[in-house]
């Protein structure tokens, strides 16, 4: 079993504490996603910027299993990382990944970090297979997770809406365990 | 608009009933799901003929997302459809649609009536572009898609896991509402067309 919180040393000399979301973080997590940069904020799947759908999202649906991390510079989440997997039915093996970092905390190594502690928690959970879902037009993402070991396994055009309204083309990202 | 309980009258005659899913209908639908032969029970994501698992399927989603229709002969379920639309989120312009129908009433158009039900109510709630899932085995269901002009878009690797414990692959078929409705409208001009003819 994993133990948190950790410790994160970026080679330019920050720390960065990293441990499982909690309850009283919901402030610090609704900072964190209205300070993202708009663009950013329109690659995410809900508006973040909404109270009501980040609270509703603090625990897992019922019968879902599920490791939000965050990482944290003083009091500030600087990232956030989730898996999340069905535990009943035919899909429980098949596990989803997300991934979020601020600006400032990118090119650090942190997002491959954190992406490795959920991926982590996916093999401990016998998944046999790891998801990750993107807007085609997030290239620096879609490297993060080809670092990872994730494939492409295809696209749906324009199944999805940014918060504009405009549709994108969804990209399957996919690591076979 | 559409009001249920709905009398249908099937291409052979026979008579179901089509409404929405309700609350009751636990153990009708552990029943129908029981009922189904191995080989169409691999096709669906979950162990149905665990009860528990039927509540799970009725109770654990939510309701407002999931537009859950079924066919009833007397008062057994002979047909399960869903509409499933996000509420929130990039992906609340698109619904997937499932549709079983019981093996002793294949064949009579209750597949076709239960999906054009799901398509109505797909474009009342402002769904724009559609999606199904099927195992590359599913013949049939690929066939009745392509018929209605869904494409296969994106297979998933090993996206299913059956009881038998094999993984299986699934296709992801899509059409845009729009081009279903144009698709639909010659589907039906063709049929008229055929019925001149042998007159």
């Amino acid at each position: 079993m994993v133990q948190y919180p950790k410790v994160f040393r970026s080679h330019d000399g920050r720390a960065v504490q990293v441990r499982p979301l909690a309850p009283e973080d919901l402030l610090p997590l609704l900072r964190f996603f209205t300070a993202l940069p708009e663009e950013d904020r329109r690659h995410l799947r809900v508006d973040v910027t909404r109270r009501d759908i980040v609270e509703r999202r603090m625990s897992p649906p019922p019968h879902w299993n599920a490791l939000r991390l965050v990482a944290l510079a003083g009091e500030r989440i600087v990232a956030e990382a989730s898996i999340e997997h069905r535990t009943y039915g035919f899909e429980s093996h098949v596990g989803q990944v997300r991934l979020i970092v601020a600006p400032d905390f990118r090119g650090i190594g942190l997002a491959g970090y954190l992406g490795r502690q959920v991926l982590a928690h996916g093999v401990a959970e016998n998944l046999a297979k790891i998801e990750a879902h993107l807007m085609q037009d997030q290239p620096a993402a879609r490297r993060c997770f080809e670092k990872l070991g994730f494939e492409p396994e295809g696209t749906l055009a324009g199944f999805v809406k940014d918060v504009k309204g405009k549709e994108h083309d969804l990209l399957i990202l996919a690591l076979c365990i | 608009m559409q009001t249920f309980p709905q009398e249908v009258r099937l291409r052979d005659g026979t008579t179901v009933v089509l409404r929405p899913m309700q609350e009751g209908d636990l153990d009708r639908s552990h029943r129908f799901f029981r009922k189904l032969p191995e080989a169409d029970r691999l096709h669906l994501r979950m162990d149905l003929t665990d009860r528990a698992n039927v509540r799970i399927r009725m109770e654990a989603t939510d309701a407002l997302e999931h537009w859950r229709l079924i066919a009833l002969q007397g008062e057994e379920i002979v047909g399960d459809a869903t509409l499933h639309r996000p509420r929130y989120g990039w992906m609340r312009h698109t619904g997937e649609i499932r549709c079983i129908v019981a093996r002793e009433l294949q064949g009579r158009g209750l597949g076709g009536r239960l999906l054009n039900e799901l398509f109505q109510e797909a474009t009342r709630r402002g769904v724009e572009r559609l999606r199904a899932e099927v195992t590359p085995d599913e013949t049939a269901a690929l066939r009745i898609l392509e018929r209605l002009g869904f494409h296969a878009e994106l297979t998933l690797r090993d996206r299913r896991r059956g009881p038998d414990g094999v993984l299986r692959d699934v296709i992801v078929m899509t059409t845009h509402i729009t081009q279903l409705w144009n698709r639909l409208a010659d589907l039906m001009q063709a049929m008229d067309g055929e019925g001149r003819e042998r007159h």
